[in-house]
């Protein structure tokens, strides 16, 4: 074989792979920041909250659309308002409005007992009318969490004076099927979350 | 000697006032939440570029009950919120409070906030010294 003709293989094998890759429509998604369960996606296990509207919050409410959760308290002015303000940028920077309602973001209290549905309405709402927000008691929320790798602690001192809490601060992806298929570390990045989910929407 | 005494701890004490008096208060903000949320964060930026350190105890707002000092903390995915016992303002630097950091938790507020609306803060230093500035109520 003429040695000119040893560029051609490297075109070669990429043109395959493509080709391939159409051919056995093998998604060639690139996700930028989001960890991706793929083919190891999690059935939920059966679980029973409140939303702020008062329904249930199931398997079969949130079926057939994805989801966005993030776990989080009312009475958290610091880091929880960051993370909402930056799930609104995250819906606006969505390409258009069908992969958009194509997505519900909702907060989920893990601490129920300071946290009111009207309370987590409204904070939710604050920052986008189209957040939802769901809670249940601690021993109803800990097999979804646990399944979720969701850490959650409160602490309160004696004197009730003090009141630490801790969460994790991951973005939970939930897919159609109310699997939980990946999720978003902090820190978290608006942008590369629009992408990501857009790109598993529409894949 | 009394007369000397008493002129050494008025120095003393005018040298410690002096430190507080040549920190540099930045614009601090208070993030707005809706009205039911009995709390806000509050953040401002303090330098120190003064030769001793300085330290703040407690702080206080004729518009909160209460204002805390708390730090926010990311340990591997989990965060977390600790209340401080104080905030130490090193010489040369000082403090810079941010969201996902060191804020003031502001608890009960007196009144409607709207946005624009400036609160005044106290902030009290271990050497007995205060200093009062303003925070915008920011989206």
């Amino acid at each position: 074989m003429n040695k000119s003709y040893l560029f051609l293989i490297p075109i070669a094998l990429v043109v395959g792979l493509y080709v391939s890759l159409i051919f056995f429509k093998a998604s060639p998604i690139q996700l930028r920041s989001a960890v991706w369960l793929g083919d190891q996606a999690q059935v939920l296990p059966a679980f029973e909250l409140t939303d702020h509207f008062g329904k249930p919050f199931t398997h079969e409410s949130i079926k057939g659309r994805w989801h966005l959760w993030f776990f989080g308290y009312t009475l958290c002015p610091d880091i929880c308002p960051d993370t909402l303000q930056l799930l609104t940028h995250t819906l606006a920077a969505m390409p258009d409005d069908k992969t958009r309602e194509q997505l519900q973001i909702t907060f989920i209290s893990i601490d129920p007992e300071r946290d009111s549905l009207d309370k987590m309405k409204e904070y939710v709402t604050y920052f986008n009318p189209a957040f939802v927000s769901a809670r249940a008691d601690l021993d109803t929320l800990r097999p979804l969490t646990q399944t979720l790798g969701i850490y959650h602690s409160i602490e309160k001192s004696e004197d009730g004076n003090r009141y630490d809490v801790a969460h994790s601060g991951v973005v939970i992806i939930i897919d159609p099927d109310a699997r939980f298929s990946g999720l978003f570390s902090p820190p978290l990045d608006a942008g590369r979350i629009a992408h990501d989910i857009s790109a598993l929407i529409n894949r | 000697m009394r007369i000397l005494i008493a002129l050494l701890l008025t120095g003393l004490a005018s040298a410690l006032q002096a430190q507080t008096t040549t920190l540099e208060f930045s614009t601090g903000w208070i993030k707005q939440l809706p009205p039911s949320i009995p709390v806000r964060a509050g953040y401002l930026k303090i330098d120190n570029p003064g030769k001793l350190a300085l330290r703040i105890d407690s702080i206080s707002s004729p518009l909160f009950d209460t204002v805390e000092m708390h730090e926010s903390k990311l340990v591997g995915d989990v965060l977390s919120m600790v209340e401080l016992e104080d905030i130490e303002l090193p010489a040369g630097q000082g403090v810079e409070m941010r969201p996902g950091g060191k804020h003031l938790m502001l608890i009960g507020p007196r009144q409607a906030l709207n946005i624009g609306d400036m609160v005044e803060v106290v902030i009290n230093f271990a050497d007995g010294s205060s200093r009062s500035t303003l925070l915008e109520v920011r989206p």
